[in-house]
């Protein structure tokens, strides 16, 4: 594959409608996703006890895409943040992808930060959980003209845990593009997906989210839910939230609000002397808090305030 | 160990039984261009539909099969009778009607619900309608209820029809609208004047006999400013190996400040491959009312759509769909808010068993000019075993802020602790399965008019049979 040519990524398990635009996301490339793959910088991460790893990749002209490779042996956390350094305007293309296997009864924490600028960027993570074991996976994603964010997590083991919770806020032409999907295949295991997040104006998000029920999957439970605020009126909010089902025992759920933020609040919030557009910040700047406070880590706490302009951590 | 309670598969055999076709009264089978023309010609088209049945055709043929949903691969075009000469021309009288096919009516019930319950009926046998007839009074007021081919040779409608037909539904929306262009035969014309209330429901029924055979009628409705009417649609046919399609098209038309309630219980044999098409356009105020039971067919692609084009405007949505063994039902519906302050609203209930599939698909677009509006979905599956399977895939594409969009989907099985708490009621396990089934369904049934509730509860014909699993 020589031209540039489309490739498909984040493909809906289910399709669709073609209409609706909705089935995969288009990536332009000149090689296959396999090509590019290949070429990824291999980096293999063992987190070893309950201090995070971070680890900081700012977006250059020369920076590669990365492979990470996580074995999870403890309960442990992994910061992945993807930056650009003040005044850099690059407008790279990255692909970020990870592959992570959760030993039984271990919790694994991964979180991936998006504070690039004007690079396009496309993360995608796979993660298989084993027996009594959880992915506890956070996003925040700010940057980037153009974002692909993926999370699939394999609930192989009895009682495993998928819990994703993903933050955005999108300003200015910004494109983000997410999947997320639980595979229940083991017993009792439990999938939580949940974005949040904020249009701005000349926006689009798509967001599609599934939980799959596998046959043997008795006694599991799966919610998707998601929360948009819808800010300007040139913004674009498309969702396809999917329940597969093939195992009777099963609860599965989905919930979704999207449109203006609630009357009510705004009456409150005005009648104590505030202004809408400082409504607006706040109500966008909790979603993100929301995530903040699951990662618990003041570093990146400071990190992701400052890319929004508000106060440091005191 | 859990007790499994077994429910039947829909009884459909008062709906399995069948009559010989006359080998000469085939058109022929497959999709040529030249039997084309020779419906056309058995039907005394106008020029400007031949042309239509062409143009259709090089459609057909230029489309692909669709890439998403159940396969159809069952379905062999070239099998497929496109058209059945009629026995008899249409009548207004029941006795005038072919003994045989008279005889399939009365057995469906047709005549004596049109003698208790309605205000016209039309009834089709395989590819043309037998018998139309409207209520006196109704006609006075100046509805028309016909069929559609005697409407476009009325010089007072054919340029309505020419207007309105495949409008809505163009040939080039998707392959199987460009079959229904080429082959339509049958189906019917309602007119409602301005400010006239039809008080009595309209019905359709429509019975394919053949066997292999293709259904392909056209529902036209138009209902003009203020007025209201209830349209009900039914629709059977005897099993048979061979598989048969249904490809019909329904086509609405909504007034200002006018409400349309179109009810359908689908009940096709179970080697039908049901692709029909429904649309509605609602004008400054007014509404649509889908009221949509999925019992039979083999496989199923069905979801009415509802463009709302007039500011206030509003749609409806209760379904019902019961999947059992060998059935693949793909249902659900769409909407496109498409003015300012419209509304819709979606409730689906699914139930799949004994390897069924079910799969509840929709779409809710409120387009940038759709400003105020006001969209809620709300659907439940219940899985009764681990053999079968229940999808829902909802899609919401939302394209101005000022719009409040809710959408919820729940999929699960029967609660023990419902069942428990019924048992300490005093009712035995199969009772209280039986309930919280009825109970699930309840919020759909309850919308349909009472005679179709009735033959919903003889469908379902739920038999709580409690053994040990």
């Amino acid at each position: 594959m020589n031209e540039t040519e489309k490739i498909r990524i984040n493909n809906l398990p289910v399709p669709t409608w073609n209409h609706l635009n909705i089935n995969f996301a288009e990536y332009d490339s000149s090689a296959s996703m396999g090509e590019l793959f290949d070429k990824l910088k291999r980096v293999s991460i063992k987190p070893e006890n309950e201090n995070p790893v971070v680890y900081d990749e700012y977006i250059e002209e020369n920076t590669e895409g990365l492979d990470f490779d996580f074995t999870v042996n403890t309960d442990s956390t992994v910061i992945l943040r993807f930056l650009t350094n003040e005044n850099d305007m690059t407008e790279k293309d990255i692909i970020i992808k990870t592959d992570g296997k959760i030993r039984e009864g271990v919790t694994f924490r991964l979180v991936i930060i998006n504070l690039t600028k004007n690079a396009r960027i496309y993360v995608t993570s796979e993660t298989l959980v084993n027996e009594n074991s959880s992915l506890i996976m956070t996003t925040i994603s700010l940057g980037s003209k153009k974002a692909y964010l993926e999370g699939k997590a394999k609930l192989k083991g009895d009682s495993s845990v998928f819990d994703s919770y993903t933050a955005y806020i999108l300003n200015d032409g910004q494109f983000l593009d997410m999947n997320y999907v639980a595979d229940h295949m083991g017993k009792n295991t439990e999938a939580e997906i949940v974005s949040s997040g904020v249009l701005n104006k000349n926006t689009e998000k798509v967001s599609r989210q599934t939980v799959n029920f596998i046959s043997g999957c008795a006694g599991s439970k799966g919610a998707e839910s998601e929360e948009v605020l819808l800010l300007d009126d040139d913004v674009k909010s498309l969702s396809a939230p999917l329940i597969l089902c093939t195992e009777e025992d099963v609860e599965g759920e989905h919930g979704a609000s999207i449109g203006q933020p609630d009357i009510d609040v705004i009456f409150y919030l005005k009648s104590r002397g505030i202004a809408i557009e400082k409504i607006y910040e706040m109500l966008s700047v909790a979603k993100v808090e929301a995530a903040l406070s699951r990662i618990g880590h003041e570093e990146t706490t400071d990190l992701v305030r400052d890319f929004l302009g508000v106060n440091k951590a005191e | 160990m859990k007790e499994k309670t077994y429910i039947e598969d829909i009884d459909e055999s008062i709906y399995d039984f069948r009559f010989k076709v006359d080998e000469e009264d085939v058109l022929g089978r497959g999709i040529k261009s030249d039997l084309i023309d020779e419906i056309s010609k058995e039907k005394g088209d106008p020029e400007w539909m031949r042309q239509l049945r062409q143009k259709s055709l090089e459609i057909f043929h230029k489309t692909s099969m669709p890439n998403w949903g159940p396969s159809i691969e069952g379905l062999d075009m070239d099998r497929i009778i496109t058209y059945i000469r009629p026995k008899a021309k249409m009548r207004n009288k029941w006795e005038d009607v072919p003994e045989d096919v008279k005889e399939t009516f009365e057995r469906l019930g047709i005549p004596q619900a049109e003698r208790e319950s309605l205000s016209g009926v039309g009834a089709q046998y395989d590819s043309e309608i037998v018998y139309h007839n409207l209520r006196a009074e109704v006609e006075k007021q100046g509805v028309v209820y016909t069929d559609l081919e005697t409407a476009m040779k009325d010089e007072k409608y054919a340029g309505m029809i020419q207007k309105y037909f495949m409008k809505l539904i163009p040939p080039t929306d998707h392959k199987f609208a460009a079959l229904h262009g080429a082959v339509w035969s049958g189906g019917s014309f309602v007119y409602v004047p301005e400010g006239v209330k039809v008080e009595v429901p309209l019905q359709s029924y429509f019975r394919l006999n053949a066997e292999s055979a293709g259904q392909f009628e056209h529902t036209l409705i138009i209902i003009e400013k203020n007025s209201y009417l209830h349209f009900i649609e039914g629709c059977s046919a005897p099993k048979y190996y061979a598989a048969s399609l249904h490809a019909g098209c329904v086509e609405l038309y909504v007034g200002e400040n006018a409400t349309l309630r179109y009810s359908t219980i689908e009940n096709w044999s179970k080697n039908m491959y049901n692709l029909n098409s429904k649309r509605a356009l609602v004008e400054k105020g007014g509404k649509i009312e889908w009221i949509s039971g999925s019992f039979g067919s083999h496989t199923s692609y069905l979801y009415p759509t509802s463009i709302l084009n007039g500011e206030g405007s509003s749609s409806e949505f209760t379904g019902i769909t019961f999947s059992g063994n060998g059935q693949d039902l793909d249902t659900g519906a769409k909407v496109i808010h498409n003015a300012p302050n419209t509304s819709s609203y979606m409730n689906t209930r699914s139930i799949s068993k004994s390897g069924g599939i079910n799969t509840f698909r929709s779409e809710v677009i409120v387009k940038p000019q759709a400003k105020g509006s006001k969209s809620s979905v709300s659907c439940a599956s219940l899985m009764l075993d681990s053999i079968s399977k229940s999808d829902t895939i909802p899609v919401m594409d939302i394209r101005t802020k000022d719009a409040d969009i809710g959408h919820e989907a729940k999929i699960g099985r029967i609660s023990d602790e419902a069942v428990f708490y019924l048992m300490t009621r005093g009712l035995s396990e199969e009772e209280a399965k039986a309930l919280i089934v009825s109970g699930f369904c309840e919020n759909v049934s309850k919308e349909l008019p009472i005679e179709y509730a009735v033959e919903m509860n003889n469908l379902i014909r739920m038999e709580m049979v409690g053994s040990i699993g």
